[in-house]
């Protein structure tokens, strides 16, 4: 058998082409990977992920793990020297910081007052009673939490944009507990969008933010867990994300039980006692900050309220979880995988 | 059989295969989907110790003890997923403790006071990672 003379020639061309094009896709010099470290800081397990070269991609970890580590000293209230320590012990004095954490606590106030008291970053008073981050918990008795209620006003935490002072009354402590995580997370992803990163994921504890496609048509799928069966997840909830933060706060992360009832870390500043409504939140947002402080606020509000504080926030979907009943926000669909 | 047709015949064949075998060989090198699945357990110093998850289905659970700031955290692997199943009595909650078991990429298991994190990777998985 023997090809027709022109189409002989032009198989010939077409194979020559095709060796040519596979001879530059083995010899192109950096091909796009997936990159991944986990340290362990903020009292839990922090996993960076980076797609890109290889240099590129570890340099990028490198230097997010940085700014977060730097941030994480500077915000934990247990670490004496940090930022927040020094408020919490200047005696009603003011306290110089930078413009980054007036923000950061402007921030925590205006959630606070949306939230109406269900989170408060002058909360760590109640924190400490109940004996969390401690050695041991335990059930306050009733006259101990009314003393410690008194405590709590995130009203009363002033700050000074002027001169970059921030005055805590002498009697208050903060603890942003509820917020650093989401906060930090975010420094993490700005370190990276700066050293040109498109493709990104960061997970603190569970508190989730991802850049860009994990590949090209491809998002970053991510669970989320079943309150009372630990190592699941919602098979038919899982959400594939190009953009945005995913957190959950839940009664099992931090809890003990007495007389067989559970008392969760996740407490409402304003009865003094842990949230009761449901067994976890999950918010979608824009950033992790507002998503990690939303998640606390969403669970401490309370089913009825938790869903309405959810539907009037533009850009803001949920995911509610209680005995027996999940409520999903009407938006969240979108990002069904 | 001309010049053309005999270098038309050997490129075919060489295309042929690095599109077919390449894949097939990748397969065969790397293994399926349980090889590829490994138990990470990683102490607060960020030193890491990796069990093959393939390597947990036997008649004994694989133990692991692990060292940490309040002592020492004992591990089980068995019949693919892992729990940790001793902490210290010195951990006040115990909450990786009642984490239980875990059998897939995603979910975690943090014991905050002892500072060892455990959780399975795999090359190609469904989830990149669990809200919780």
């Amino acid at each position: 058998m023997e090809f027709p003379g022109n189409f002989r020639k032009y198989i010939f061309l077409l194979v020559i082409v095709i060796i040519f094009g596979l001879f530059i896709f083995y010899r192109l010099p950096a091909r796009k990977e997936i990159y991944a470290e986990t340290r362990f800081f903020m009292d839990t397990t922090v996993t960076v992920k980076v797609v890109g070269e290889q240099k590129m991609a570890e340099r990028a970890i490198e230097q997010a793990f940085k700014t977060m580590q730097e941030w994480a000293g500077r915000l934990d209230r247990f670490n004496s020297g940090s930022t927040v320590w020094r408020i919490n012990h200047s005696g009603g004095e003011g306290t110089r910081v930078d413009q980054e954490l007036l923000i950061l606590l402007k921030k925590g106030k205006d959630y606070a007052a949306l939230s109406k008291g269900a989170f408060d970053p002058t909360v760590a008073p109640l924190v400490d009673l109940w004996g969390f981050g401690q050695d041991e918990q335990r059930v306050p008795r009733v006259g101990e939490i009314e003393r410690v209620l008194s405590r709590i006003d995130y009203e009363k935490l002033s700050l000074d944009f002027v001169n970059h002072q921030v005055f805590l009354p002498a009697f208050m402590e903060i603890d942003l507990g509820g917020m650093a995580k989401g906060f930090i997370i975010d420094k993490g992803i700005e370190t990276l969008l700066a050293l040109g990163v498109e493709s990104a994921y960061i997970n603190a504890g569970g508190n989730i933010r991802v850049l860009g496609n994990k590949a090209p048509g491809h998002p970053w799928r991510i669970g989320i867990r079943k309150p009372r069966e630990p190592g699941k997840i919602f098979q038919r909830y899982i959400l594939a994300l190009n953009r945005g933060s995913l957190a959950t706060s839940g009664d099992y992360e931090r809890y003990f039980t007495f007389n067989g009832v559970r008392y969760s870390h996740l407490l409402d500043p304003r009865t003094g006692y842990p949230a009761r409504e449901m067994q976890s939140a999950t918010i979608y947002a824009e950033n992790a900050l507002e998503a990690d402080i939303l998640s606390t606020a969403v669970f401490v509000s309370g089913w009825d309220e938790g869903k309405r504080l959810i539907e009037s926030l533009e850009g803001v979907e949920g995911f509610l979880v209680r005995e027996n009943e999940v409520w999903m926000s009407k938006g969240l669909e979108k990002y069904l995988y | 059989m001309t010049f053309y047709d005999k270098f038309l015949i050997i490129s075919l064949v060489i295309i042929s295969v690095i599109f077919i075998i390449s894949p097939l060989a990748n397969i065969l090198v790397e293994g399926n989907n349980l090889d590829d699945q490994v138990i990470i357990i990683q102490a607060g110093d960020g030193s890491r110790q990796k069990i093959p998850l393939a390597d947990t289905y036997r008649e004994e659970p694989v133990i692991i003890k692990v060292a940490g700031p309040i002592g020492v955290s004992i591990i089980e692997a068995h019949n693919g997923r892992v729990r940790l199943k001793e902490a210290p009595p010195e951990d006040p909650e115990k909450i990786c403790e009642k984490t239980g078991w875990i059998d897939r990429v995603g979910p975690m298991i943090i014991c905050v006071p002892n500072q060892i994190s455990i959780w399975i990777e795999a090359k190609e998985s469904e989830l990149d990672g669990v809200s919780w």
